[in-house]
């Protein structure tokens, strides 16, 4: 029995644990802690793997508890030192060099730091839908939200982006 | 334009570099194996029960704020058991011929059965000798001292028992009718007697002396609060709320150690102490030297104490929830009065504290608009507490005392 969980827990990590820990980064931003978050993903997981039935796959199940992971994390005072550290650290830098850093970025990178700028609630839906590629009813479910409410969040944050889609990308995948 | 559903590929991309690496999976993998299951441990439960009952058991045993008083060494200079057959007699006389005056009424309603009854029950009074009588049979002379008094207050109708009231020639002989005269009283008094034995604070804890429903909320707001202070260390960690929350709790904490400071009446010696602790409030060098007399009479109950400086003190304890709570006070040299009771409908009520050798024989009333006196005998020589009972309708009056001679003071 535990060889099992061994077993589907090195095979999920190999799956899914770059993509987890970059998840988390987007939360955190900073690798060390983002691996520390996807550790305890996957810890949780291994923990909880008994009492998962099946009714999910396995992605959405590890991305549920990632997402838990994450929010539990900013919301910790530990994380909260570490936030005004770094605030009072910005203010060290120059104007100038921020706005040169911001344009040197490629188009992508642009989009993904201002999906990590984002407000939590928003980037929970942005990164589910479109990074773990959830469906509507599985956010849901996740966050314990309304559907309605997960796609009022979606459209939000996308206009908060500023991100035009392109056709087709209007009509959600409900599946 | 770019598309959101590329969103996965530029992040995969941006971030190619950057990996859950295997050392990392090695280490997940071992702290996955080693985990024990989460297990209630029940020794530090149980500490910290145990701590928080012997914590509660020692509150309830900190030493009282109340100063200690010597009181009167003269123990029980009188006999219950003839105040008794006094009491007995005097409503005989009233009762018998089946009707009760005005002035009658007012004449044995004038004195309280409190410290006779407190001698009779505990067995532990400095005014009353109690005689040697079982449990049953003080408790039978209590109910009969109650209800005797308690159906001349409420004017209940003498005819209707005069035909059963007897003279008794001894105390024995009172003894032995005690029973029957409870039954033939009982009926007509609505309220059972109640023994003020068992009005004692369990401790001197605010907390543990206060109503069941104070305790029930505080009891419901501590859990509240450190369960909504648990949350929020959990999930939210909001410090200025964490901070709020924290500072309810230790509130709530200290106010159940915190020790009583209720001035209570419930025996003779408590009583006391409580009109002395009541003094040092007001200042330090006024303290009680002597207590002279108590009463209980409806809905109050009275101290009369001589004091250090020469004063007569008249204090009343109001009852709550069971227990006699000290709320006021008066003092004076000779005769000290409390303010008109107009809590009885028919009647008004007025509490006289007289001092020992007062020379006084006889305390009136006059109605000042209709001339009507009412008057009440007074014992010139022995300190006691006085209920003066008069019609309502009299809204003015004048005092006056007179001494045994007739002579107004």
């Amino acid at each position: 029995m535990n060889e099992e969980k061994d077993a589907l827990l090195m095979r999920v990590m190999e799956q899914l644990g770059d993509q987890v820990m970059r998840l988390c980064y987007t939360y955190v931003r900073d690798w060390q802690t983002a691996e520390d978050l996807a550790q305890e993903t996957f810890l949780r997981f291994y923990r909880a793997s008994h009492t998962f039935r099946g009714e999910s796959a396995v992605e959405t199940f590890i991305y549920r508890i990632a997402v838990n992971v994450c929010h539990e994390y900013v919301t910790s005072w530990k994380f909260k030192k570490v936030q005004i550290s770094n605030v009072f650290q910005q203010f060290l830098y120059s104007k100038d060099n921020v706005e040169q850093e911001f344009v040197t970025k490629t188009e992508q990178e642009q989009v993904i730091a201002r999906i990590e700028q984002l407000p939590v609630k928003d980037k929970d839906v942005i990164l589910l839908f479109y990074y773990a590629e959830l469906s509507l009813q599985e956010i849901a479910d996740s966050l314990k939200l309304p559907i309605n409410t997960v796609k009022t969040r979606l459209r939000r944050a996308r206009q908060k982006l500023r991100v035009t889609l392109e056709e087709g990308d209007d009509q959600y995948d409900e599946a | 334009m770019t598309s959101m559903t590329k969103l996965k590929e530029w992040m995969d991309d941006v971030y190619k570099e950057q990996r859950f690496s295997h050392n990392k999976k090695l280490e997940t993998l071992q702290k996955a194996r080693s985990s024990k299951p989460r297990v209630i441990h029940w020794m530090p439960i149980a500490c910290m029960l145990s701590a928080a009952v012997v914590l509660f058991v020692l509150a309830g045993s900190w030493p009282q704020q109340i100063r200690e008083l010597s009181i009167s060494s003269i123990l029980a200079p009188y006999n219950a058991n003839m105040e008794m057959i006094e009491r007995v007699e005097h409503f005989y006389a009233i009762a018998s011929d089946g009707v009760v005056t005005d002035e009658e009424r007012r004449a044995y309603v004038k004195t309280s059965d409190w410290l006779v009854q407190r001698a009779l029950e505990s067995g532990n009074s400095i005014f009353y000798n109690r005689p040697n009588v079982t449990e049953e049979q003080a408790t039978a002379f209590n109910e009969m001292l109650y209800f005797m008094y308690e159906f001349i207050y409420t004017k209940k109708d003498a005819a209707a028992i005069a035909g059963q009231l007897q003279l008794y020639r001894n105390y024995d002989a009172l003894l032995a009718d005690v029973s029957r005269m409870n039954e033939v009283l009982a009926p007509f008094v609505e309220r059972s007697y109640t023994s003020s034995l068992n009005e004692k604070p369990i401790s001197n804890n605010a907390f543990l002396n206060a109503p069941w429903w104070v305790k029930l909320i505080a009891i419901v707001l501590f859990l509240l609060f450190c369960y909504s202070f648990y949350v929020n260390i959990k999930t939210n960690r909001r410090i200025v709320l964490g901070m709020i929350q924290l500072g309810l709790i230790v509130l709530l904490t200290l106010s159940f150690f915190k020790a009583d400071d209720q001035l209570y009446g419930y025996d003779e010696t408590s009583i006391a102490q409580s009109m002395d602790a009541h003094m040092a409030l007001f200042e330090e060098t006024k303290y009680v030297d002597e207590l002279l007399a108590a009463a209980e009479f409806e809905g109050g109950r009275y101290g009369l104490a001589h004091m250090s400086n020469g004063q007569l003190l008249l204090a009343k304890f109001e009852e709550e929830d069971g227990m006699y709570v000290l709320r006021s006070s008066n003092a004076s040299e000779q005769i000290v009065e409390t303010m008109p009771a107009m809590d009885y409908a028919e009647d008004n009520r007025y509490i006289i504290g007289v001092a020992p050798n007062s020379g006084i024989a006889k305390y009136e009333l006059v109605d000042e608009q209709t001339g009507d006196v009412y008057f009440i005998d007074i014992d010139p020589i022995q300190a006691n507490i006085y209920q003066f009972i008069m019609p309502s309708h009299v809204t003015s009056m004048n005092v006056r005392m007179y001494d045994e001679n007739g002579q107004l003071q």
